[in-house]
């Protein structure tokens, strides 16, 4: 889909027309899940953010002006918020890895595989929820969503050279704690 | 937590963790998304939305402009021509309304029904002799309408998805631009000969100052670019040939921007009719 059709179907959404919000749903849901996924233990918790985010970014699309920020940015923004407000909201969980659904594949190879890439992925996660907020949401930015230094620095409210400068520490920090964690499988 | 003290990363490290969160990026499942979707969807429906309930208003205040558009005085406004003392309420009240109807095909067909409006307008001004000024000014006009008409919602080229009251006006608005074609080649033909050097305008067409050009229609010919081919020889094919007409022209000038002073792609000639230049 060209950026000039997203564009329309994003003013369409503003404009109240619900069809074209489920298109924006379709594009940027994956991302979003995403993004909630890295900063909650569990799928089921993740899901519920990226409900919760789409659902204000519907509420609120009204009022989106693409003048302003970029559309990811602006939808990054809500869905930010609605992470924040979810860990204001909880305590914290002890930390689960789910499983289940390489549970219900019938080859055990593929179900030995899928645990361990589950694993694998679920220490990335968990290093990302060790750094800060800030750094978390750059990374995500950066390396799922494939936004521009800009993108990412308007929907931080910051200037790109600090960006920049908060993404070489988040680098930094992410890969010293996967190798920490990469150190006590060894041992 | 990390503290967030500054240790420079290497391009490597980033590539490294790069590829790390892409590959910890997980995908909701299937049956999650079309949940989620589907009660978005029934959220955005049920709910009054306060967007929804501002364009259901525009809808009605449209319909009530067109409504007085269509009755009492404002049916003197409504045939008025450019130059009239009551033409300036007609657009304003067009402008209002295309401002007001909800986008999608509704707005779609009103503003193809805007740019036959304008070629209407354009024929009339011919046929009742109006000055070149107005002539020119209805010709952009015309041009603009159906630029607009067509440039809404991606019509372009591909009119597959055309309600048919589009395609209805597309069909006339060619039929226009063939007409104007065909009325500039005549009073053009009456003015080289040599009955017709009087540059009377007798013929209803402007005797000097001719319109530059007359307006090309993206989507006949398969571009509507500048370097598509024109209404006219889509609309009119045995028009091509002829020398020393009104060329419908795509606008861009080009050839005879040494003509300073002059319309794009057109060049005075003795007796004050013009020279346009054939596309």
């Amino acid at each position: 889909m060209s950026d000039r059709h997203i564009e329309k179907l994003i003013a369409r959404a503003s404009q109240g027309d619900a069809a074209a919000f489920g298109r924006v749903y379709d594009l940027y849901v994956d991302r979003v899940f995403a993004f909630a996924r890295s900063r909650v233990r569990t799928i089921q918790d993740a899901e519920d953010l990226t409900e919760v985010a789409f659902t204000k970014a519907w509420q609120a699309i009204g009022s989106y002006d693409d003048r302003g920020l970029p559309f990811t940015a602006w939808l990054f923004r809500i869905a930010r918020n609605a992470v924040i407000d979810s860990h204001r909201k909880s305590e914290r969980q002890p930390e689960t890895v789910d499983i289940s659904a390489a549970a219900a594949l019938q080859d055990s190879l593929r179900v030995e595989d899928e645990v361990i890439m589950r694993l694998d992925s679920e220490h990335v996660r968990a290093a990302l929820r060790e750094l800060t907020e800030e750094q978390a949401s750059v990374i995500i930015m950066r390396f799922m969503w494939d936004m521009s230094l800009k993108d990412v620095a308007d929907a931080l409210g910051k200037t790109e050279g600090a960006v920049k400068a908060m993404q070489h520490r988040a680098v930094r920090s992410l890969a010293t704690l996967l190798g920490k964690e990469a150190d006590e499988d060894d041992s | 937590m990390i503290h967030d003290e500054y240790t420079e990363s290497t391009p490597g490290d980033e590539q490294l963790i790069a590829g790390a969160v892409a590959r910890a990026s997980e995908k909701m499942s299937t049956r999650s998304k079309r949940e989620i979707r589907r009660r978005l969807m029934a959220a955005a429906g049920g709910t009054p939305f306060r967007v929804q309930r501002l364009v259901f208003t525009r809808a009605a205040a449209a319909f009530t402009v067109t409504a007085t558009l269509l009755g009492g005085v404002s049916a003197a406004a409504a045939a008025s021509l450019p130059g009239d003392l009551l033409y300036s309420l007609k657009r304003g009240a067009e402008d209002v309304a295309v401002a007001m109807l909800p986008d999608g095909a509704a707005e779609q067909d009103f503003l193809f029904a805007l740019a036959a409006r304008r070629g209407d307008e354009m024929n009339r001004l011919l046929s009742r002799g109006a000055s070149s000024a107005e002539v020119d000014g209805a010709i952009d006009a015309f041009k603009r309408a159906v630029s607009c008409a067509y440039g809404t919602d991606g019509v372009q080229a591909d009119l597959g998805d055309a309600t048919a009251a589009q395609t209805r006006f597309v069909d006339r608005i060619r039929t226009m631009a063939a007409t104007v074609q065909a009325s500039y080649e005549a009073a053009v033909r009456e003015q080289q000969s040599p009955a017709g050097s009087s540059g009377s305008g007798s013929s209803g067409v402007p005797s000097s100052n001719q319109p530059s050009a007359t307006p090309s229609i993206p989507g006949s010919g398969g571009s509507g670019s500048s370097t598509g081919s024109s209404p006219s020889e889509s609309a009119q094919p045995g028009s091509g040939g002829s020398s020393g007409g009104p060329g419908i022209d795509s606008g861009s000038g080009s050839g005879d921007s040494s003509d300073s002073g002059a319309p794009q792609g057109s060049r005075e000639t003795t007796g004050g009719l013009k020279e346009v230049r054939k596309p």
